[in-house]
């Protein structure tokens, strides 16, 4: 058996292939173990009809913002990256849409005119700003370990991006920041629709539902060519070619916790390779395998020993409140949106929304969301995604592309009226074709003929997700609910209260694409390590990606209607 | 692509189980080694997927016949590279219409158990044959997959020298159906099922001119294994070396062209006009695509390679293979009455009561007639519980259902039935089942022979092992005389997929081959020695050496 300095459990995007990759490079001994054969589950693309391409979960890919496309040389990898030239942004149950691409500010501010000119003018500001501080904000907000200095920094930041004075941003939600700022319900449904599937803070909560808002215009959404797991590949390769040894099929049953310090992991008996068996860790245990996974691998009695406070918030931690359920669709032909009336450019866009009737609809859909209530919550705001648009070769030959859908539901069952009722969670086996039947009605309000040009379609519920990967419980994908009291400073500590032991999933930022947590954690491990100097690691995020924007930017596609 | 480099010591084409094969020993001996793969995955074949549900399904290969006789097994350690190879002791049942079943089992004292209970003459000449097949097998066949193949004359006189070599001639002369006569097998069931064995991967009933199959395909099935966490594992596992190594991987690179001056290979294009140049270049890809689409005609100057790729033929049969995700307990057997082990079989084959059904299914998969799904069935979660998920809210078994089927259909159009099959499918399933109406159905997906074709372009026609089993097609003509031995007219340019030597399935056979002649000719440090059966064959003189 070899030594490692370092484990790592679970081998995702968000966590730990980042963190394996660049602590590889830098010299240290890793093994990934992971549950599932392979890594980067929630990034996996698939091709269920032959030749259309789609990538269900992380269907947006925003790894152009992280440091590691420069620090990795990911491109050389296969890393492929690709970006609309008109960013992201809605198509209304109205036939409206509107789009914000902040490569294009004039364009955009255009587009925002027809809305109102007042929100255009508005607008222009926010953009500039965002221009100028769009590498200090990854910088400071995301890739970077929150501290208590640091959250005040961001705080300032985001107020002075959106042009608001920080005291009352920190009164704000998201929909207030938003109605203070615009008065078009459209342009104030775009500038928050990213944040409005709940992630990166609670919309209807002060300052975080403002920041937010904020923070996701910050995240820059693209697809890579061939398909989104290509990041998977790429980190893979990566940290094979430094000598990395990945357990494959391979639960991990307990971490080892010794006088307060984490030595290594028990594999679980079933594993297919090493069943049963005990691998130590010189230097750091790190688990991304999700808060209620993470939290029965270390145990309460070892937790609650380091600290009561951190042990209770992991038992109690809230996954369920945000479910994603994702419905796909193969079509024959590119959809024609009935939107293109409005805008011709949402036939350019890879990566957008279907937007609430109105930002008084987005209230009550918050509400509904919050308090349980799943049947209240349907029919709100549903990120879309087509890959076609930004790389044709997610299309057959034959030109058939696929369309997927996501929308964040509450993960109990309950009964109209909130809290009470009997939560029943295997209404999801049962209700899965009647949500994928109320979502094919609702996008064919906004595709001519959409019926006709089914050639296949399916579902994932929550509990599916849940089924497919043990870190994204109650089909959470973000590493946990942001709510009141898991956000910022109050999500997982990078480094545990345990010595050795450090934490990747449920952290500051959030799950994603972008490998943030995964960096995080690579800083602070190899800090600890000693090894965080490398001549290669010292990228800032973003900047390789405004280095190269010209040639991410798309030029053309066959699918673009001008 | 920046940085890319654009020379390197070889350029394999293709990343399925030969080209990553292939490229790994070529990269661990030191070579400098680019692999290019059209798809976003490699593993060609080798594909498990999960469509991002809490099942695994195996889209083509399941079934190892060689697993850890494959020479990369021991070479690559993959035993400690998270290949587990699971071999059920029960491993076919053949189920009958008045809830009767036979049973094949790992040990061929217990199929001759099994065959008893319809001919106890049969079960006795069922354990001659077996015994036969494995001895041929063991000591000539499986040895002979793994070195390179000589003239099929040549091969013949060099058997008859020895007493197991001329018995081993003697078998091969059989078709599939003769074989049954050949050891006087009686009963019509035992007679049907052993049809179905020596025929299900694409011999004609007929068909006498790769007679050397049947033993191969019936001692082999009777041992099949499934690999641990789903066939995609052994993919990854001959991926780690290479990239352990420093083999250079590019996916979604479609190579269109392979540039040959002066008879001599250069490199290769892709689709998108990137190139890339090395001293050699190996191809896993088709004759059609290698010969006589990726080079220009007038560039290869020995007609009868162009020849042979132009005659090329298809398979005639290829598969529908059905994938289900159920929550539900493991499907249980109404023949479980008869015979409980049924219910713990590897391969269930349905729908084949006698020798004459599977002769008319054949006859009509051929004529492009879609008749009903008979075929066979395996339940993996039922052997390697990592195909499914654990829960919660189980239990939850993952089905795959496949049936012979034809890529050109009368009137109709596989994308059109592909639905209605499937449900037919698992309607099959059902029918012999007790217990499948109890389970709830989460998900279900096909493929049909064109979406072979769609998935993986070496597959024309839905072609699994890339073109026909036929005496004109196989040993020291796949693909053609010139180019069996992995080397092609072409300096510079190699073989290495199922269309040469030894063939298609999960063998590795190509791949390692074509590896050892690229080593030679490279100057490379031959770091792995072959396998301990090839020498024990050739000091006994089964196999050239
Ligand atoms: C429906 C959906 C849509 C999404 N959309 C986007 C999007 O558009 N863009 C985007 O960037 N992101 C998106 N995300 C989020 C993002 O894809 C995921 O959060 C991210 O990829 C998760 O990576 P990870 O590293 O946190 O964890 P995971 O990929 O969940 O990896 C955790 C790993 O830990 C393993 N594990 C858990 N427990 C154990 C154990 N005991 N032993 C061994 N292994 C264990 C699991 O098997 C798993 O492989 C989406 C997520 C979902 C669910
Ligand atoms: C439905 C089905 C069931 C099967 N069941 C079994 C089974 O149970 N047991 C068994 O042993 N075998 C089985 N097989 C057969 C087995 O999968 C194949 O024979 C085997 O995969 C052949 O390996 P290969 O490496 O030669 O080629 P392939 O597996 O075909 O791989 C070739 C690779 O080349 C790539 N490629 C194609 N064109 C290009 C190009 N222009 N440029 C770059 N790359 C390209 C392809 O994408 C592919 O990855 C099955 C096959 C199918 C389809």
């Amino acid at each position: 058996m070899k030594d490692y300095d370092v484990i790592i459990i679970g081998g995702g995007v968000a966590g730990g292939l980042p963190a394996a990759a660049y602590l590889q490079k830098a010299g240290a001994r890793v093994l990934i173990v992971d549950a599932l054969q392979e890594l980067g589950h929630h990034v996996k693309t698939n091709e269920v009809w032959p030749g259309v391409l789609w990538t269900p979960c992380a269907a947006g890919s925003f790894i152009g913002n992280s440091p590691a496309m420069a620090d990795l040389d990911l491109e050389n990898y296969g890393v492929n990256l690709k970006l609309s030239p008109r960013g992201t942004g809605i198509t209304f149950p109205n036939h409206k849409s509107l789009f914000i691409a902040p490569y294009d500010i004039d364009g955009t501010c255009a587009d925002i005119a027809r809305f109102s000119e007042k929100d255009a003018e508005r607008a222009r500001g926010i953009l500039e700003r965002y221009v100028e501080k769009i590498i200090d904000f990854n910088d400071l907000c995301f890739y970077s370990i929150p501290t208590p200095e640091k959250q005040e920094k961001m705080i300032e930041m985001a107020a002075y991006v959106w042009g608001v004075d920080v005291e009352s941003f920190r009164e704000m939600n998201a929909f207030e920041l938003v109605e203070t700022v615009f008065e078009s319900d459209e342009v104030q449904q775009t500038f928050m629709c990213v944040a409005g599937v709940q992630t990166l803070g609670d919309i209807g909560e002060p300052c975080q539902g403002a920041f937010a808002a904020v923070a996701w215009i910050m995240v820059i959404p693209g697809q890579l060519v061939g398909g989104n797991h290509n990041l998977a590949h790429a980190y893979i390769r990566i940290f094979l070619e430094h000598g990395g040894t990945i357990f494959r099929n391979c639960p991990v049953e307990d971490i080892i916790v010794e006088n307060g310090v984490a030595k290594g992991i028990k594999i679980h008996d079933d594993a297919v390779v090493n069943g049963g068996e005990t691998i130590m860790a010189k230097n750091a245990v790190i688990t991304n395998a999700g808060v209620p996974e993470s939290f029965r691998m270390i145990g309460e009695e070892n937790l609650t020993k380091a600290d009561p406070a951190l042990a209770q918030r992991m038992k109690y931690w809230d996954m369920a409140s945000r479910a994603s359920f994702v419905s796909l669709w193969v079509l024959k032909e590119f959809p024609k949106w009935k939107s293109m009336q409005w805008n011709p450019n949402i036939s350019k866009m890879d990566f957008f929304y279907k937007g609430w009737e109105s930002i008084e609809h987005g209230k009550r859909w918050h509400m509904a969301q919050k308090s349980g209530d799943t049947y209240g919550a349907l029919g709100g705001i549903c990120e879309a995604v087509m890959h076609q648009v930004t790389d044709e070769t997610a299309a057959s030959e034959e030109g058939y592309v696929s369309l997927r859908v996501e929308e964040v539901l509450p993960f109990y069952w309950r009964e109209r009226g909130g809290g009470s009722g009997k939560a029943d969670i295997e209404m999801w086996d049962e209700k899965r074709d009647e949500i994928l039947e109320k979502q094919t009605d609702m996008f064919a309000d906004l595709i001519e003929n959409f019926r006709d040009l089914i050639l296949e379609k399916y579902s994932i519920t929550p509990l599916d997700l849940w089924r497919g990967d043990r870190a994204g419980v109650a089909g959470n994908g973000v590493g946990g609910s942001y709510t009141g009291n898991q956000w910022m400073l109050e999500r997982m500590p990078y480094r545990m209260p345990i010595q050795n032991l450090y934490c990747c999933n449920g952290v500051w930022p959030i799950q994603l694409s972008w490998g943030a947590g995964g960096y995080n954690v690579a800083c602070a491990v190899a800090e600890d390590m000693g090894i965080r100097d490398q001549s290669w690691w010292k990228a800032k995020p973003v900047e390789w990606t405004l280095q190269n924007l010209g040639r991410l930017l798309v030029e053309k596609n066959p699918y673009w209607v001008e | 692509m920046t940085g890319a480099q654009n020379e390197y010591d070889a350029i394999v084409i293709g990343g399925g189980p030969n080209g990553l094969t292939c490229g790994s020993y070529l990269a661990k001996a030191g070579a400098n080694v680019l692999l290019l793969e059209k798809k976003w995955e490699t593993g060609g074949g080798l594909a498990t997927d999960d469509f991002q549900t809490p099942f695994r399904f195996n889209l083509h290969a399941i079934y190892m016949m060689m697993a850890e006789l494959m020479p990369p097994y021991d070479d690559f350690d993959l035993a400690n590279n998270n290949v587990e190879f699971i071999r059920p002791e029960t491993q076919m049942a053949f189920h009958y219409d008045d809830g009767k079943a036979l049973v094949f089992y790992t040990d061929p004292k217990k199929s001759a158990e099994s065959i008893a209970k319809f001919s106890t003459e049969d079960a006795k000449v069922f354990e001659k044959m077996y015994a036969e097949f494995k001895q041929i097998c063991d000591e000539i066949l499986i040895p002979a997959t793994y070195v390179h193949p000589i003239p099929a004359l040549d091969n013949v006189e060099l058997l008859e020298e020895t007493e197991l070599g001329k018995r081993c001639v003697e078998v091969s002369e059989q078709s599939p159906e003769s074989m049954l006569d050949f050891y006087g097998f009686k009963d019509p069931r035992v007679r049907g099922a052993l049809l179905y064995i020596s025929t299900m991967w694409g011999l004609d009933p007929d068909s006498t001119s790769v007679g050397y199959m049947i033993p191969l395909y019936v001692y082999r099935m009777l041992n099949a294994s499934i690999v641990a966490g789903g066939s995609h594992t052994l993919s990854s596992a001959l991926n780690t070396p290479f990239k352990a190594n420093k083999g250079h991987i590019i996916e979604c690179a479609d190579v269109t062209k392979i540039i040959v001056e002066n008879n001599k290979t250069r490199g290769v294009r892709l689709a998108d006009g990137r190139e890339f140049f090395g001293k050699v270049v190996v191809s896993t890809l088709n004759p059609e695509q290698t010969f006589l689409k990726c080079i220009e005609e007038e560039e290869i100057h020995d007609e009868d390679v162009v020849d042979a790729a132009k005659l090329w033929k298809w398979e005639g049969r290829s598969f529908f293979t059905a994938h289900f995700g159920i929550k539900g307990n493991a499907p249980e057997f109404k023949a479980a009455a008869f015979n409980p082990d049924v219910n713990i079989a590897l391969v269930h084959v349905f729908g084949f009561e006698t020798e004459g059904d599977v002769k008319r299914h054949i006859a009509e998969v051929s004529e492009g007639k879609v008749g009903k799904p008979a075929g066979h069935f395996t339940c993996t979660t039922q052997f390697d519980p990592f195909q499914a998920s654990p829960g919660p809210y189980g239990p939850l078994h993952t089905l795959r259902y496949e049936t012979w089927a034809s890529y050109e259909i009368d009137g109709k159009h596989w994308d059109e039935m592909k639905h209605d099959y499937r449900q037919q499918c698992y309607d099959m399933i059902g029918r012999y089942s007790t217990n499948l109406g109890e389970a709830k159905l989460l998900f279900k997906f096909a493929h049909s022979p064109l979406d072979i074709e769609r998935r993986l372009h070496t597959m024309k026609k839905g072609s699994i092992k890339h073109g026909e089993y036929d005496a004109l097609q196989m040993g020291y003509l796949r693909p053609n005389e010139d180019c069996s031995r992995h080397r092609t007219p072409i300096e510079g340019l190699y073989l290495a997929g199922a269309s040469s030597y030894p063939g298609g399935m999960i063998l590795l056979g190509s791949g390692y081959l074509a590896s050892n002649v690229v080593a030679e000719d490279l100057g490379l440090d031959k770091w792995w020695t072959p396998p301990d059966y090839i020498g024990k064959a050739q000091e006994k003189g089964y196999i050239p050496s």
